[in-house]
């Protein structure tokens, strides 16, 4: 319960973060995609389930404010959480090899998924334009600021198991 | 481990939430989701958190001018220990309130170019998440007047125009936007065309235009983009930019290019919204 308080509190923030900071941390026009890092992070933590859940509302959050399909983002971004809790580990050590890879692989695709549903329908043919100036720069800074925020996240949920555990009597 | 509720296995919740986007994205088409019930419902959902966003957004914007501030108080420390520097840092000072009360007063200057129309001035306070659109949103809401349709100009020309509209906030598509058209015509010849924003086009800081019939052969760069009078949505007589250039299409009849939109949207801090819609 409190972790889904918490993963719901850290949602919002991620998403106020996104839209207020943007301007100021942008390079070159591109801002980093700061609500998949913590979809997949969540993923990867808690599975299949919570990432799935993180998505949704992290996804109904940008379909509310600033998407004209609603529904849209929540889809997309409830099933990378569905398919980054896959790669859930039981007993976690601090690694950042395979987040990382999931975030800038989660990133791609949903990336690729904005641009056929959003713009390939809409004419824009020119789809190595999108991957080179958009997509790709986008993943770059996605996955450098994953380096510092996956490493909070990580500490959030170290704490949180050892909460759970500490309820749960695995500590009496 | 204590097992206190009873487990639904994640793929039914899966297919569960699916379906609720497949409706939401269905629904969404056939309906109208700015107006309406719908909006009514959405509003009371977004309301609380639309305000957290203005809130952070103008607590961003403040913090940004408390480290300006503080710059200053750290750059009169070192003017008591050297005071060469202090006079460069003052200088410098002085060169940035030039330049901020140069802006202000460049959009005064603006301001009074439409002075038929009301406006009210407006931050930008934030932007949306992604980089495929460019939406973003202002802190001036219905409370001071706003509405959906009003058009938002900026130093320079046409900005966009309100898509939503809040209590204390309100999103503005912007004319380079993907997703937007804009009816337009040529200031000198009075030939129509369809300006769209090109996301291929941002960066330099262009827009698109199609469906030019200019039959007499009148239009040549560097003439004046302008909102056409037959616009629906946009006032007449708003300047957009200057044409760069124009290639005839293959059909022979009609006419296609690029225009060098007046508004710098890389830089964009204020703007002023006509609170009276055509």
């Amino acid at each position: 319960m409190k972790r889904a308080v918490i993963t719901g509190l850290l949602a919002l923030l991620f998403f106020l973060l996104q839209s207020t900071l943007a301007n100021y941390i942008e390079i070159a026009g591109i801002s980093p995609n700061l609500l998949i890092i913590l979809i997949v992070s969540v993923a990867f933590f808690s599975g299949k389930t919570a990432g799935m859940l993180t998505g949704f509302f992290c996804g109904l959050l940008v379909d509310l404010f600033f998407s004209d399909i609603l529904g849209f983002y929540s889809m997309v971004y409830m099933l990378t959480g569905y398919v980054c809790g896959i790669f859930q580990k039981k007993v976690l050590e601090f690694d950042y090899k395979l987040p990382l890879l999931l975030i800038g692989a989660a990133d791609l695709t949903t990336s690729m998924i904005v641009y056929w549903c959003l713009f390939l329908m809409r004419r824009r043919f020119n789809a190595g334009y999108y991957l080179v100036h958009i997509t790709l720069p986008e993943i770059v800074y996605t996955v450098f600021a994953a380096v510092i925020l996956y490493r909070i996240l990580y500490a959030i949920h170290q704490r949180l198991i050892l909460e759970e555990r500490r309820r749960d009597g695995y500590f009496v | 481990m204590k097992r206190k509720k009873t487990h639904i296995p994640g793929k039914y919740i899966l297919l569960l939430l699916t379906a609720i986007c497949i409706a939401m994205i269905i629904a969404s088409y056939f309906f109208d989701t700015t107006r309406g019930p719908v909006r009514t419902i959405v509003g009371y959902v977004t309301t609380p958190i639309q305000k957290c966003l203005t809130i952070a957004g103008d607590w961003v914007e403040d913090r940004f001018s408390y480290f300006r501030d503080k710059q200053d108080l750290i750059s009169e420390n070192e003017r008591l220990q050297e005071q060469v520097e202090t006079l460069t840092l003052q200088l410098q000072e002085q060169k940035n309130d030039f330049a901020n009360s140069e802006r202000l007063q460049q959009l005064y200057e603006f301001d009074a170019m439409y002075k038929q129309y009301p406006k009210i001035a407006a931050s930008v306070i934030g932007k949306d998440t992604g980089n495929w659109f460019q939406v973003f949103l202002i802190d001036k809401g219905t409370n001071d007047g706003v509405s959906i349709g009003n058009n938002v100009l900026a130093t320079g020309g046409l900005v966009g125009r309100v898509i939503d509209v809040g209590a204390d906030w309100a999103k503005v598509r912007s004319i380079i936007d993907d997703a937007s058209n804009v009816s337009a015509m040529v200031q000198e010849t009075g030939d129509y065309c369809v300006l769209s924003g090109n996301l291929e086009l941002v960066e330099g800081g262009k827009a698109e235009f199609t469906k030019m019939y200019d039959s007499d052969n009148n239009v040549v760069t560097g003439q004046a983009l302008i909102t056409s009078n037959i616009s629906d949505v946009y006032l007449p007589d708003l300047f957009i930019g200057y044409l760069s250039d124009i290639t005839v299409d293959s059909n022979n009849m009609t006419k296609s290019g690029t225009v060098n939109v007046a508004v710098d949207f890389e830089h964009l801090r204020e703007v002023l919204v006509i609170t009276q819609n055509k």
